[in-house]
């Protein structure tokens, strides 16, 4: 037997099914009856909002608050979002409805990145091949559990373009195709550079971006079901320096 | 607060909408305390308002419960409940200890003049618990807000909100159901905050 949907358990706690079927549901089914009943008690319960003016607060709170955490902000940021945190987070994300959840958890992991791995790892690299100079590199951590994954460096070739060199454990298991992107500090701006296929991977950054800009290193898992955009599910992410 | 896209499941819409700034707010990103002010500080205010009856006692805890909030997000979970309620949390107790503070100060007094302890009622939770719901239904926001109170507060049928705010029944209608299961969900995670 088919459960009522929220929106039928609504109807129904308002007076007012869906559909008769759906009234019959609810009459004999526990669970839907209890969902209704939860319902009406918060209909009872809104109720209570009645004559409640809100007041704001004057304008000089909050003044008074940003002068007090002024000082403190000074310090850099040690309660960062853990990285376990942020992987759960993605687990249970609804497709296409992922962008503004995943932009903040991959804040939080970049901040734990950026005052964690990226400094203990800085000494790795430099092993530039055939004379390209290595601009920047980075250390990339697994972000479901924080181990290392590998290196991206940024080398500039001869002719000016920039390519970004990627090495890192390649799991062909994954279900989708493994992306490559480059992302801006705010998490806001990214380009995609083109698609991991093995352990080692060379992409040529476009024009127009450069690693400053956009310093994070991110390979996501991409369902092929032909949006372009990011998924939400990054699993490895590392922070370029130069 | 914008009108959302009527299609998506009511409580992923709020929850989502809480969301982005519950995990912000967690890192300490840039902002997240100036977003969770804007959304809650009507309702911090006021339940420090009524429960002091001072309004420059409110202010005191007002700002002081935002700034432990912002001093302890460290010891915040964003898994377990939405950075409103958690503050909202904060705020009862800053006015739970201002209320003490001001209990001893009187059985001081009293003391000196030897005067009997008045026993205190406590019409204060009845009335935070009327603050926290209509706070709950302004941040369902324009127009759900709107008809919200219509409906709920000055029982109006449908039909009359319809013509009153000139929309078809039935949008009306599916804006009570959201409405609804957003209370739910809304006063579910204030209660779990407590």
């Amino acid at each position: 037997m088919q459960h009522c949907d929220d929106e039928s358990l609504a109807a129904i706690a308002l007076g007012e099914p869906l559909s008769a079927a759906d009234g019959e549901h609810a009459a004999t089914c526990e669970r839907c009856a209890s969902e209704v009943e939860a319902l009406r008690a918060t209909l009872t319960r809104a109720g209570l909002g009645a004559g409640v003016e809100l007041v704001a607060p004057p304008a000089r709170v909050w003044a008074g608050i940003e002068g007090e955490i002024a000082a403190e902000d000074d310090a850099p940021a040690g309660a960062v979002v853990p990285l376990t945190r942020a992987r759960g987070r993605r687990e249970r994300r609804v497709p296409g409805h992922t962008f503004r959840g995943w932009v903040v958890g991959a804040a939080a992991a970049v901040g734990v990145v950026i005052g964690g791995v990226g400094v203990a790892l800085l000494g790795l690299g430099g092993d530039g091949s055939g004379g390209d100079t290595v601009v920047a590199q980075a250390a990339l951590a697994d972000l479901a559990t924080e181990a290392d994954a590998g290196t991206a460096r940024v080398e500039q070739r001869a002719d000016g373009t920039e390519v970004l060199v990627v090495d890192t454990v390649y799991d062909a298991s994954a279900d989708g195709a493994l992306e490559v992107w480059l992302i801006d500090p705010d998490v806001i701006g990214m380009v995609s550079v083109g698609f991991l296929t093995g352990d080692h991977g060379e992409f040529e950054i476009p024009a127009g971006y450069d690693v400053a800009s956009f310093p994070i290193v991110d390979i996501s898992v991409e369902p092929a079901d032909g949006d372009p955009t990011h998924s939400g599910d990054s699993i490895t992410r590392g922070v370029l320096e130069t | 607060m914008s009108v959302r896209t009527a299609m998506v499941a009511v409580a992923t819409e709020r929850g989502d909408a809480s969301d982005g700034l519950d995990h912000a707010f967690a890192a300490g990103v840039d902002g997240s305390l100036e977003r969770l002010y804007r959304e809650t500080s009507s309702l911090v205010f006021t339940l420090a308002l009524r429960a002091l009856g001072d309004r420059a006692e409110a202010e005191d805890v007002t700002q002081q419960t935002y700034v432990a909030a912002w001093r302890g997000r460290a010891g915040y979970d964003p898994e377990r409940a939405p950075a409103r309620a958690w503050v909202v949390g904060i705020a009862r107790r800053t006015i739970a200890d201002a209320l003490a503070a001001r209990g001893r100060e009187r059985r001081r007094l009293e003391a000196v003049r030897d005067v009997p302890a008045a026993v205190e009622p406590d019409p204060w939770a009845g009335e935070a618990e009327r603050i926290v719901v209509r706070s709950e239904v302004e941040s369902l926001g324009p127009p759900r807000s709107t008809i919200v109170a219509l409906a709920f507060f000055e029982g109006r049928t449908h039909e009359q909100i319809a013509a009153e705010l000139k929309m078809p029944l039935g949008t009306v209608k599916s804006h009570l159901r959201r409405s609804l299961l957003a209370l739910r969900h809304g006063l579910e995670a204030a209660d779990a905050a407590l």
